[in-house]
């Protein structure tokens, strides 16, 4: 609108949220990635110990399982190099009761250490001859294959992890030929077979775990063909032993990986399917490969949760501050919007003053766009001015409202104006104007315009605001005052120049008849001056006094008339320096009066050198000779008293006086309130001095008493006006 | 002096002030001729007519009918005759108006006729003392 102001001021306070939240995200993500990154260290850190621990565990499980391994295979050793227990069982075979209850008794003591489930003692036709514990009886295909071979290279030997047949058990067995040495010879009298059940002693090992947790567990497998076989009972499969197998094709299992090769530690999903972290070790002197596994969720638990826990408090941290923030924003936003709003109703109320302002006055309220000249707005008073109805003046420029002869020059003065008052000439912002507006159908009015420049916010010319009043009733007085003038001053012209001719007559042509008069009276004198009676004589010498006379009052009518044309030039004049020195060429002239003359200093008055003196040597001469009656206390004052505008200044004596009844006739030419027998003059002299007074701007007045003296006051106003 | 035999020019219309002016030159002892010219006509008729004698002065009137005292004063210096003759301005008029354009125009004097004849016989004794008996003319007579 035309009135609003723009609201810069407040575009800055909704910047300023930008740093803060920069600031604000900045810091979130650096905790963030500090947080990441320490998170990060310490899951390396614990992955290294957890490779520590699995290590240690395998490392563990391999050495116990060759431990208990070996423990067995002596066992079987000894009773294999054992020749005595050779011949016993020789005995035994042979139907030997003592010896049978030695056997027995050797044989139970082994039992007894409940390593094997059955010990078996048999013939060298592989028939049971004697057996202790759990089907004992039957050895089974797998187990009789192992004796045999056990008699053959007549050396022990152990099976592998097997299942038995129907009972679907799983044992490892030990076969040992017994061998009887005597003088140098060798003799195979039977064999022993001892049973394991791992259940006892070789899963529980393996499974165990030094340290409690979740998911921790060791495993054994071996390769059989394509396929890998988990050897023990698993953790989280019930009778995995044996039965559990999977393809060496399965690239993440961790069995797999071990059965292809793999040593030490590899990551890969476990027979659940979960993601562990296992090291591989082989058992030595068998196919066995030990695995020591972990879930890798287990292993980062620990500092997943404080991760979490941390990352959840940093978080929460950090919203509290956002929230905070936001909170804070939003009541600044809230206080700096009711700013707005109560500036904008402000701005509105003011606006709508302005707007009836400009609606309900007489004069047109207009602005102007700068380059379209086209008018934003005008007021409704326009119509009453112009005639052009608010539709119609939407489409007016500039150039349709004043008259062509106007415009260029109008337009060029304004430019010129709004150049010099971007220029910084204050002063050229605001000009009013006189000029005819154009209405519709070319009705012509005269006009007052008053433009004030508005810029932009860049400090560029914009628009003009203006006021155009029409002055048509006081142009219209001007003129006629105008022509008044005109008139006055062609009078005056006339009547100066008649009066110019009028006193060139005086001077030249009056005189003439004068001096003819008192030429010839004087001739007539001369010459016929011893025919003349004394009477005649006296006649002519009143013809001469009176032509002199004439003569006289002729040069003082000049000199009046002469001060009325003369021009004023006013400057510093000392009055009192001037007042002293007429009184000095006075007192020279006529040195037989005494007069006390006091005189005030530094009167100073702006005035016409020439003019002022005149004025001040009248009033001086007339107050000079009307003092004469007085002998000795004549005394004259000359001083100064200080006005509103100007100097009222003073002259006054003890002398004649005046009848303050006549102090109107003072200034009137030739009036005389004294017989010119008493005072001699012209009775023009005061008239000489209020005329110049007066054109000084000024005044003057007589103040007396007869016989009491007279006070001349007058007045000079300061500086540079002057009366007419 | 030999001057005489050279006349004084009056140029003045109005015959009173001739006689009076006569009257007070006589008054004072001197017997020069006087040519009275009554306009600047009859003025520039007698002195651009190389039969006459030129003026050993010229009393010049200001309002005169025809040419008037102005005119004739600038014809007077406009011609190399003329341009040296002694012109006294014997006028009425002590306007400042007529001073400025006399000496303006080359006058030699201005004397304002007084209208007293003691005063008026008293002047034409001393312009004539000066003009006549002092001062020396221009080396053309």
């Amino acid at each position: 609108m035309i009135f609003s102001r723009g609201t810069m001021k407040n575009k800055k306070d909704k910047l300023s949220v930008l740093p803060v939240a920069i600031t604000f995200v900045a810091l979130a993500a650096g905790i963030i990635s500090v947080g990441t990154y320490v998170y990060q260290k310490q899951k390396e850190s614990i992955k290294l110990h957890q490779h520590k621990m699995l290590a240690a565990v395998a490392d563990e499980k391999v050495k116990q399982i060759v431990s208990w391994r070996r423990e067995r295979l002596k066992d079987a050793e000894i009773l294999s190099q054992n020749s005595a227990f050779a011949l016993e069982v020789k005995k035994f075979f042979s139907g030997d009761k003592r010896a049978q209850n030695i056997v027995l008794d050797t044989i139970s003591s082994l039992y007894r250490c409940e390593q094997y489930i059955s010990i078996q003692l048999l013939d060298l036709g592989l028939k049971s001859r004697w057996y202790l514990g759990y089907r004992g009886d039957s050895i089974g295909p797998y187990a009789r294959h192992l004796v045999l071979t056990s008699l053959e290279k007549r050396e022990v030997a152990m099976s592998d992890l097997h299942e038995f047949p129907d009972e679907r058990r799983i044992h490892i067995d030990i076969a040992a030929p017994l061998t009887l040495r005597e003088e140098g010879r060798e003799e195979i009298v039977g064999a022993i077979m001892m049973r394991i059940d791992p259940a006892t002693f070789l899963f529980p090992t393996i499974q165990s775990w030094p340290m409690p947790s979740d998911s921790a567990e060791t495993l054994m497998v071996r390769r059989e063909g394509e396929e890998v076989v988990f050897l023990n009972e698993l953790r989280f499969v019930q009778g995995a032993a044996l039965k559990l197998r999977r393809k060496l094709t399965e690239k993440e299992l961790p069995a797999a990986m071990a059965a292809l090769g793999a040593r030490g530690f590899v990551q890969g999903k476990d027979y659940r399917g979960k993601p562990v972290l296992a090291c591989i070790k082989e058992v030595p002197e068998t196919n066995w490969l030990i695995l020591a596994k972990i879930d890798i969720e287990e292993i980062y638990r620990p500092i997943n949760q404080l991760a979490i826990f941390i990352g959840v408090t940093v978080l929460a941290i950090i919203f509290a501050c956002a929230f905070g923030l936001s909170l804070v924003w939003s009541r600044r936003m809230r206080t700096h919007y009711e700013r707005e709003h109560a500036l904008e109703t402000n701005l509105r109320e003011k606006e709508e003053h302005y707007r009836l302002i400009a609606e309900n006055t007489a004069d047109v309220v207009w602005v102007m766009d700068i380059e379209s000249e086209r008018f934003f707005y005008l007021s409704p008073s326009a119509y009453n001015l112009s005639g052009y109805t608010p539709a119609e003046a939407e489409n007016l420029t500039l150039k349709d409202l004043l008259m062509p002869q106007d415009y260029p020059s109008l337009r060029r003065a304004l430019h010129e104006r709004i150049e010099s008052f971007v220029g910084g000439k204050a002063e050229d912002r605001v000009r009013t104007t006189r000029h005819v507006l154009v209405g519709k159908g070319g009705k012509m009015l005269p006009v007052e315009t008053s433009a004030t420049i508005i810029l932009d916010k860049e400090g560029k010319p914009k628009e003009i605001v203006g006021v155009t009043r029409d002055i048509s009733a006081q142009w219209e007085a001007e003129e006629a005052i105008r022509r008044l003038n005109e008139e006055l001053e062609r009078r005056v012209a006339e009547r100066t120049n008649e009066l110019e001719a009028f006193s060139y007559s005086v001077s030249h042509d009056l005189r003439a008849p004068l001096r003819a008069i008192s030429g010839f009276a004087r001739a007539l004198e001369e010459d016929f001056g011893h025919e003349l009676s004394d009477e005649a004589k006296g006649m002519l010498s009143r013809i001469l006094q009176a032509s002199d006379r004439m003569s006289y009052l002729i040069d003082e009518l000049l000199k009046l008339s002469r001060l009325s044309r003369q021009e004023i030039k006013k400057e510093q004049v000392d009055l009192g320096a001037m007042a002293r020195d007429i009184m000095d060429e006075l007192r020279s002239e006529d040195p037989s009066r005494h007069i006390n003359f006091t005189c005030y200093d530094n009167m100073f008055a702006w005035a016409d050198r020439k003019l002022i003196f005149i004025a001040l040597r009248n009033l001086l001469d007339n107050a000079w000779k009307f003092t004469s009656i007085r002998k000795e206390e004549a005394k004259i004052e000359f001083g100064v008293e200080n006005g509103e505008n100007g100097s009222v200044y003073f002259i006054r004596d003890n002398g004649t006086g005046f009848d303050m009844r006549y102090a109107e006739k003072l200034f009137h030419p030739f009036q005389r309130l004294h017989g010119l027998s008493e005072y001699p003059g012209t009775g023009i002299g005061l008239t000489i001095v209020d005329r110049i007074i007066k054109r000084h701007g000024g005044w003057i007045r007589g103040e007396g008493m007869p016989h009491a003296g007279a006070t001349f006051y007058f007045y000079l106003p300061h500086g540079e006006e002057t009366g007419k | 002096m030999t001057r005489k035999g050279n006349p004084i020019l009056l140029v003045e219309d109005n015959p009173d002030d001739v006689d009076l002016t006569i009257r007070a030159f006589r008054k004072n002892g001197w017997s020069y001729d006087f040519v009275v010219a009554q306009d600047g006509v009859e003025a520039m008729d007698y002195l651009f007519n190389p039969e006459n004698r030129l003026p050993v002065l010229v009393l010049l009137d200001l309002k005169l009918p025809r040419i008037d005292g102005f005119e004739l004063l600038e014809k007077i210096r406009s011609q190399e005759r003329t341009q040296m003759l002694v012109v006294v301005v014997l006028s009425s008029s002590r306007e400042d108006r007529d001073r400025k354009e006399a000496y303006r125009r080359g006058a030699n004097g201005y004397v304002c006729k007084p209208v007293n004849f003691i005063e008026f016989t008293e002047a034409m004794k001393i312009l004539g003392l000066y003009w006549l008996q002092w001062n020396e003319p221009p080396p053309h007579l």
